[in-house]
């Protein structure tokens, strides 16, 4: 943490305080950094740019301060800035597809018991960890902290920094996406 | 209850979000009536499943959280390395 200001033993225990309070969450933001590039070099680079971002603030941050939100954000925002010209936005996103293709499924006679035996037995961790990385980077992000990071709602609102109502809009619509996705990856 | 609010309650169902009593209970007798709500509850509730079970978090490797330490750690400035104080 650069700070000319502060001598050897000042600056060893800023970084030990930095490491105490923002390791406990490296593991988490390690596997949202993984979800949200997709590449596990990629996954590497944010977490490295996120930890150091956090490293430079790290002393200007209240010491009862909310560390797993703060670098949560730090995240969002050093992964939103690299990558916002690849970004598939919600609002360029073709829903209407998806939605009829999701009726199409409800409408079919198959049974919803058997074509989730289908999905379980044909789906791989690795096909269904590719389709997640085809959402709309809106609809990625709160199946991502919710489905597999367990953040609360009220939390996930806080970090995307929406309105809770979006957040749960958000998610029905991502796990409708993925369901329709998934039945048309078995069927093919 | 419109299309938007019952997916917003549904999504709040299926992660064990805090509801008012009587939203659930309207919202399970819903359920119970009307096969295209159900439908739409079991498809949420089965990827939240399938998700969670097949996408676990994994520990970050002690490699990388060897390569992040370093990356943060206080450098001495050149002064510092070369009169070693």
């Amino acid at each position: 943490m650069p700070d000319k200001n502060l001598d050897n033993s000042a600056k060893s225990q800023l970084h030990n305080e930095f490491k105490e309070s923002t390791f406990p969450y490296i593991d988490q933001l390690y596997n949202l950094s993984l979800r949200l590039t997709g590449k596990k070099s990629k996954g590497f680079k944010l977490l490295k740019k996120t930890y150091s971002e956090a490293s430079w603030f790290f002393k200007y941050i209240d010491k009862d301060a909310d560390y797993r939100g703060w670098l949560f954000r730090i995240m969002r925002n050093a992964y939103n800035n690299s990558h916002k010209k690849i970004f598939i936005k919600l609002d360029n996103f073709n829903f209407d597809a998806i939605e009829q293709s999701y009726n199409t499924i409800k409408s079919s006679s198959i049974k919803f018991e058997d074509m989730k035996a289908e999905i379980h037995k044909k789906i791989t961790n690795d096909k269904l960890s590719a389709l997640l990385l085809l959402l709309p980077e809106e609809l990625k992000t709160v199946i991502v902290l919710c489905d597999i990071q367990n953040f609360s709602h009220e939390e996930i609102a806080d970090y995307v920094d929406v309105p809770v109502g979006v957040v749960q809009s958000r998610l029905y619509k991502a796990r409708k996406m993925l369901f329709a996705e998934l039945y048309k990856l078995i069927r093919n | 209850m419109d299309q938007y609010t019952i997916s917003k309650l549904l999504s709040c169902l299926v992660d064990n979000e805090p509801l008012d009593p009587d939203k659930i209970n309207e919202l399970k007798q819903l359920i119970e009536k009307d096969k295209n709500i159900k439908y739409d509850y079991e498809v949420q509730a089965f990827i939240k499943s399938l998700v969670s079970e097949k996408l676990r978090m994994q520990p970050a490797p002690e490699r990388i959280k060897k390569k992040i330490i370093r990356k943060v750690k206080p450098k001495k400035n050149w002064l510092e390395k070369v009169f070693h104080f």
